[in-house]
């Protein structure tokens, strides 16, 4: 079993083991997922609009961009989600930029190339186009941050400022946020670790605060955190925080679910990744079919 | 019946193998102790220095005792016998640690810059200037494929003069290494073959909880034992390695700076290689350029090494102290 992110991630979107298939090219890191996700499960249960269900991405995990919906002939691209990161709202500003005109040839040509660029990042060519409600949070956003990049926050401080604002705005009923920075521990400091988990605990700080504060989600809202691989133990190197290289503790992961329903208390038990999506299921209301997890019944009151 | 002849004793052969073994010995178990730890590695520095020195002086026709780890020269006082080899290897340890530092910062120092700002552009996003981490990096590979090469022979040079301002006699070391020939490409492909354990032992260490799992189960003294014999191991590799390749570059630089002296006498006046001054024929340049650039681009999978034993277990540190560019403490 893989211990990257990727796979990780769709471990516990699909609630199955390598239910994934490489679609990357030369030097690429790019899976697909060949199972459906929660957001399929749920969009079919409930009949919801793509924008209120939610996929949220850092410019670190391109190879994440995709997650959406699994191919194969299940559910597929009508169930997907929709995906909020800086790759997307790239693609709308260069769209809108173009269409606004006023450009010289020079600057044309070269947004042309960025826009040309940011297509051909999907291998599948078949990024969707975002509903109207995302177009609209995308324009505000525009309105907010500008067009130079330089005045959003940027890594999992992004992610935040993305996901409260979708919560304001666009009112998803299922959102997963997919934090990162913990990885840029890979270059080498043990701080960049603790650092990056300090700025996910303020991004979780400002989700549950919002919330609570906001009668949309008070008091109907359950939260599952986890981390989509363990990191290495290992006692004989100098920064013990990889995760490529198959140990115990790589394998091993944790998860803080709380809200409505859900007991206090510990799962002092082995539970599988694959049993968080049927879990979430369960707590939603719907069934993950196809995932091979079963829902962790203990921990629900 | 003839009697067989009786074998021919050979207990020269046998008690020269056997000094060999001792003065192996003698010099290996001090010297691997010594490189296990930073501070203590700059005595055997020194004494790696003394012995290439000792080395080039004698073929110069120069009569030396053979440095030591501990005791001065027979002939000196109480204090000087007892502790002077010991100061004589701190000294030149100071001398050629200083020499290789200014040597080797300038691709050092700018790979440590390398990836300062790759993680700072990491961590605070700055994609745009994502160049710069990469190009400040390959702009030390180009600067180290310079300097790594002439090192060995730099540091023979300044052994055999035992003075710090000889490892920037920049046109003495160029007329070394245009005697030299071949012989510098052979170096540096030795260094890097030797070089490459280094950067095995940080993958070793990397996946050795996959491996070898029960090491999550150990406990801190059981860990303690095998982290010192890691570290024994690369410093005995290290130290012999370091033994060999200096013993190398000790006979290049003997054979070739005398050749240099007989061509430029003015040039290497006041040398110790003039006692030996022999004349050479004139290098052919286009030749000289030839074997330099073939060393050039041995010394580029040498950087790469470092590179990888990084991206595998990273310590700051060891962008600046590899074994085979100051310290021999493998870090």
């Amino acid at each position: 079993m893989n211990t990257s992110h990727a796979e990780g991630t769709l471990n516990l979107l699909t609630g199955r083991y390598l239910a994934y298939r490489d679609a990357s090219e030369f030097l690429q890191d790019r899976l697909e997922p060949t199972e459906p996700t929660l957001f399929e499960y749920l969009r079919r249960s409930f009949d919801l609009a793509s924008h209120e269900v939610l996929l949220i991405n850092g410019e670190d995990r391109p190879q994440e961009e995709f997650f959406t919906f699994g191919a194969g002939d299940h559910f597929g691209i009508d169930f997907r989600s929709e995906m909020l990161s800086l790759h997307r709202y790239k693609l709308y500003r260069t769209r809108m930029q173009l269409l606004e005109g006023g450009l010289t040839d020079d600057a044309r040509l070269a947004l042309q190339e960025e826009r040309t660029r940011l297509l051909t990042v999907d291998p599948r060519g078949a990024t969707p186009d975002p509903s109207p409600q995302v177009e609209a949070f995308w324009a505000r956003w525009r309105k907010g941050f500008g067009d130079d990049g330089l005045r959003n926050p940027r890594g999992d401080r992004l992610l935040t400022e993305l996901a409260t604002r979708a919560m304001a705005e666009l009112k998803p009923r299922f959102m997963m946020v997919n934090y990162q920075d913990p990885d840029y521990v890979h270059w080498g400091n043990p701080s960049h670790y603790t650092r990056a988990i300090a700025i996910i605990d303020e991004g979780l700080q400002r989700l549950v605060s919002m919330a609570d504060a906001d009668p949309f989600y008070r008091d109907n809202t359950i939260f599952v955190i986890t981390p989509d691989c363990g990191r290495d133990a290992n006692p004989l190197a100098n920064v013990p925080f990889q995760h490529h290289f198959n140990s115990r503790s790589a394998h091993e992961v944790w998860a803080v679910i709380f809200g409505p329903g859900i007991g206090k208390g510990v799962v002092d038990r082995p539970v599988d990744q694959s049993a968080i999506a049927a879990t979430i299921a369960a707590s939603m209301g719907f069934d993950a079919t196809r995932a091979e997890g079963s829902a962790i019944g203990e921990m629900f009151l | 019946m003839t009697a067989l002849p009786r074998p021919v004793a050979r207990p020269g052969r046998v008690a020269r193998l056997a000094s060999r073994f001792l003065a192996l010995v003698h010099g290996g178990v001090p010297g691997t102790l010594l490189t296990a730890l930073p501070v203590t590695s700059l005595i055997a520095l020194g004494w790696l220095t003394r012995r290439m020195g000792h080395a080039t002086r004698t073929r110069f026709g120069s009569a030396e005792q053979m440095p030591g780890w501990l005791f001065g020269p027979r002939e000196t006082g109480r204090i000087t016998r007892a502790l002077g080899g010991l100061g004589a290897n701190i000294r030149a340890g100071l001398i050629t640690f200083a020499a290789l530092l200014v040597w080797t910062l300038p691709f050092t120092a700018l790979w440590l810059g390398a990836w300062w700002a790759g993680w700072e552009n990491s961590f605070n996003k700055g994609y745009e200037q994502a160049f710069v981490g990469p190009s400040t990096y390959v702009l030390g590979i180009l600067i180290s494929a310079l300097v790594v090469p002439a090192l060995p022979l730099m540091l023979a040079h300044l052994a055999t003069e035992d003075r710090l301002g000889a490892a920037f006699e920049l046109r003495r070391l160029r007329s070394v290494i245009a005697q030299s020939g071949w012989r510098i490409p052979l170096l540096m492909a030795l260094t890097t073959a030797l070089s490459l354990p280094f950067a095995a032992a940080r993958g070793l260490i990397t996946t050795a909880t996959d491996w070898a799992p029960w090491l999550e189960d150990l406990i801190e003294s059981q860990l303690s034992d095998i982290k010192s014999q890691i570290t024994l191991a690369l410093a005995a590799w290290a130290f012999f390695s370091l033994w060999f390749l200096r013993h190398l570059a000790a006979r290049i630089y003997a054979r070739a700076a005398p050749r240099a002296a007989g061509l430029k006498p003015g040039l290497w006046d006041g040398a110790q290689a003039t006692e030996a001054a022999e004349p050479a024929r004139h290098p052919s340049r286009m030749l000289t350029l030839v074997w330099y650039l073939i060393a050039m681009g041995l010394a580029v999978p040498f950087t790469f090494l470092i590179l990888a034993g990084q991206f595998l277990d990273h310590a700051w540190w060891r962008w600046t102290f590899h074994p085979f560019l100051t310290l021999p403490w493998p870090g």
